[in-house]
């Protein structure tokens, strides 16, 4: 970044954090744009770098105290952006590794059903919505084959919301560890 | 939602902040209470009885001087690290190891040169848990304080922050404890004085990235002084 830039982003930055609105949005914008050129530059086309330009803006809106106007402004800009780079591309690998069990265990999963219930899914997952109590799924068959909302639920049923949310989640759990039992085995 | 839009949501959440004060300023001010609180400490706590003669043995005295060069450097470290791009370069962080390795370096020729006194184990635990209680008196405020203080900038090492923060909190905590301390054996003080203040270094980093984790999702402004 060229010296005359970066004074004048120093400059924007020291009005924006006495409130001045109107610098503050010069400041955005052509940081937005910087953080964007210097995305490409870093990670090429990778997917969600959108997303690391916005959050780089939240970050410098959240710590624009931090900046002291006396020093240059594009490392402690380029320290923020590169920080929700990485930041990012840990959450994409997470993901991604995320996705390449979720396969895996898909694949277990329909072994195991082939083998264990005639080789039929239905028979699989009755076994396991049969480890549910009866409001667990009848819950969960509303949610999920019938695609009901909540409240839909709750209207039908007389159930509260909430009882309603809580007994989802702990029959979601059930069935999670049963399919990860079953898929280890 | 687009990045324009976003521009204009953050706009229309601007208000006025009060700048952080400097890194130099905030190093000496926070240096300040940890010599007040550990002066004040050491007094109250009585120092050991034959202090003035061991003040004038210059292996302890190099001891204690490697220990205040720890707190000085792992002090700035803490806080740079706490302001966006002040510790980017990598080397920097490391500095505060050279007070560590310089304060290793003269406890362990003393532990090579010296002869150990003959305890048993549990005599040897029971002699160590009194410096552990006295590094976290000691310590304990500014420790408080030094987390406080970084947490208010934007660590983006948090883990890092963390690590140095809580070695400059123990190191003079512990100047404090080796003038109080009348165990000089070179084993005790390996294991009860160093090993204390990595292991407290290291629970700082753990801490560090539990707490000062500078990117929590959340609304904007949720740090920042208004």
């Amino acid at each position: 970044m060229d010296s005359g830039l970066d004074s004048r982003l120093a400059e924007r930055m020291r009005r924006s954090q006495d409130g001045d609105r109107r610098a503050y949005e010069a400041l955005l914008l052509e940081v937005a744009s910087l953080v964007r050129e210097y995305l490409r530059k870093r990670a090429g086309q990778a997917g969600g770098l959108e997303d690391v330009v916005q959050e780089t803006l939240l970050a410098i809106h959240r710590d624009r105290h931090t900046y002291d106007p006396a020093r240059p402004f594009g490392p402690w800009m380029y320290a923020i952006a590169r920080h929700r780079l990485l930041d990012h591309a840990r959450k994409e690998r997470r993901h991604t590794e995320n996705e390449v069990l979720g396969e895996e265990a898909w694949v277990a999963m329909n072994e195991r059903a082939a083998v264990a219930e005639q080789g039929s899914w239905s028979g699989f997952l009755q076994h396991a919505l049969g480890l549910l109590s009866s409001k667990q799924r009848e819950i969960i068959q509303m949610l999920k084959l019938e695609g009901l909302t909540v409240a839909e639920i709750a209207g039908q049923t007389g159930y509260s919301e909430s009882s309603i949310k809580v007994s989802a989640h702990r029959g979601y759990k059930t069935l999670r560890k049963w399919i990860g039992s079953a898929c280890e085995e | 939602m687009k990045s324009e839009e976003l521009v204009q949501s953050l706009v229309g959440d601007l208000r006025p902040v009060r700048r952080l004060w400097g890194v130099d300023r905030r190093t000496l001010l926070w240096e300040g209470l940890a010599f007040l609180c550990v002066g004040l400490g050491t007094y109250a706590l009585g120092p050991r009885v034959d202090l003035s003669s061991k003040l004038r043995q210059p292996s302890y005295l190099l001891e204690n001087g490697s220990l205040l060069l720890l707190f000085a450097l792992s002090a700035r470290s803490a806080f740079r690290l706490s302001i966006p791009g002040l510790a980017q370069n990598e080397r920097s962080r490391f500095w505060p190891v050279l007070g560590l390795i310089l304060w290793g370096a003269l406890v362990g020729i003393r532990a090579v040169q010296g002869a150990h006194a003959a305890i048993s184990g549990a005599a040897f635990v029971f002699t160590g848990i009194p410096c552990i209680v006295r590094m976290g008196c000691l310590g304990l405020v500014p420790g408080v304080a030094v987390f406080f203080m970084v947490r208010q900038g934007a660590p983006l090492h948090s883990g890092w922050a963390g690590l140095w923060a809580l070695v400059a909190a123990s190191a003079p905590a512990m100047v404090g404890t080796q003038l109080l301390c009348p165990k000089d054996d070179p084993l005790h003080v390996l294991v009860w004085h160093l090993a204390s203040v990595l292991l407290t270094g290291l629970i700082g980093a753990a801490l560090g990235r539990r707490y000062l984790s500078g990117y929590p999702t959340g609304s904007p402004g949720r740090r920042a002084p208004a």
